[in-house]
């Protein structure tokens, strides 16, 4: 009965923090006997979490630091699977807006169609083919049309 | 009266401008099978809108001094209908340019005797065509 007031007594004092470190030790030692009050029972995982020096609560995926960390570093599939969607969708993107700017940018073919060579009663519409000639053509087009500019100043004056 | 008379000479005038263009179109336009005679034609358009923007045919024949003496004849006689016009003889060499405004047209004549070439240039938007 006197042990078992002394023992309510402790509890109370560790409670409000007055216990010393050889009190708290020797409260660690009564929570390991089975003849402690049934009041107190409840009271042993506390007491058996302060003696192990109070340790982080464990979850299931980690077992060990070095697994901890390989854990942290490692991004799940689904993050994975939202990276590489984004990397496919701006890709696409940019493929897209490439292809419609391609389609609508003038090219040889466009700012020259309708030209043609005749040679030998054989006609050529192919730019592949004529586009040597065609720029040729309206090169020396262009000299003539300077030289034309000329006459008709000097048929203005 | 005199009205009446002014107004169909400027039509007729016009006529003969027209004309004359289309007489050495027509020339430009014929049949081309023979292996010696060579067209090209060079359609320039504005690359924003499409339009063409210059037209430039050139007709290059050889050993044909009868179609030749056509297309001098044809250039000589718009000499007077020309807003521009420069000729240049030299024993057998001719060498003609003839040009009209609105719209702007430019046909040029070289015959050595042995070849003829002609140009053929007609310019529909001067002011995009001198930007590109």
């Amino acid at each position: 009965m006197l042990e078992q007031k002394y023992i309510y007594d402790l509890v109370e004092k560790f409670l409000e923090g007055r216990t010393t470190n050889a009190e708290e030790r020797e409260l660690y030692d009564l929570f390991k006997r089975d003849d402690i009050p049934l009041d107190l029972i409840q009271l042993r995982p506390m007491f058996r979490w302060y003696e192990e020096g109070m340790p982080e609560p464990k979850t299931e995926a980690k077992t060990d630091p070095e697994t901890e960390r390989k854990t942290e570093a490692k991004p799940s599939h689904h993050t994975l699977a939202i990276g590489w969607a984004a990397v496919g969708t701006i890709a696409a993107s940019i493929l897209l807006i490439g292809l419609v700017w391609q389609s609508h940018r003038p090219t040889f073919e466009t700012i020259y169609d309708g030209s043609y060579i005749v040679e030998g009663g054989v006609i050529c519409d192919d730019m592949e083919y004529i586009e040597d000639d065609i720029i040729d053509l309206l090169e020396r087009a262009d000299a003539i049309e300077s030289r034309a500019d000329e006459l008709l100043a000097w048929a203005e004056i | 009266m005199k009205k009446l008379l002014v107004l169909l000479l400027l039509f007729v005038a016009s006529i003969a401008t027209s004309s004359a263009q289309e007489r050495i179109d027509k020339l430009l336009d014929r049949d081309i099978s023979e292996g010696t005679t060579t067209m090209r034609m060079a359609v320039k358009r504005d690359p924003t809108t499409g339009d063409i923007v210059k037209r430039v045919k050139e007709f290059t024949t050889t050993g044909d001094r009868s179609l030749a003496k056509e297309f001098i004849q044809a250039f000589e006689a718009e000499r007077d209908n020309a807003d521009g016009w420069e000729e240049n003889r030299r024993g057998n060499v001719v060498q003609i340019t003839a040009v009209w405004r609105n719209p702007k047209r430019i046909y040029t004549l070289t015959s050595t005797g042995a070849t003829l070439v002609v140009y053929a240039q007609t310019i529909y938007d001067e002011t995009t065509e001198k930007e590109e």
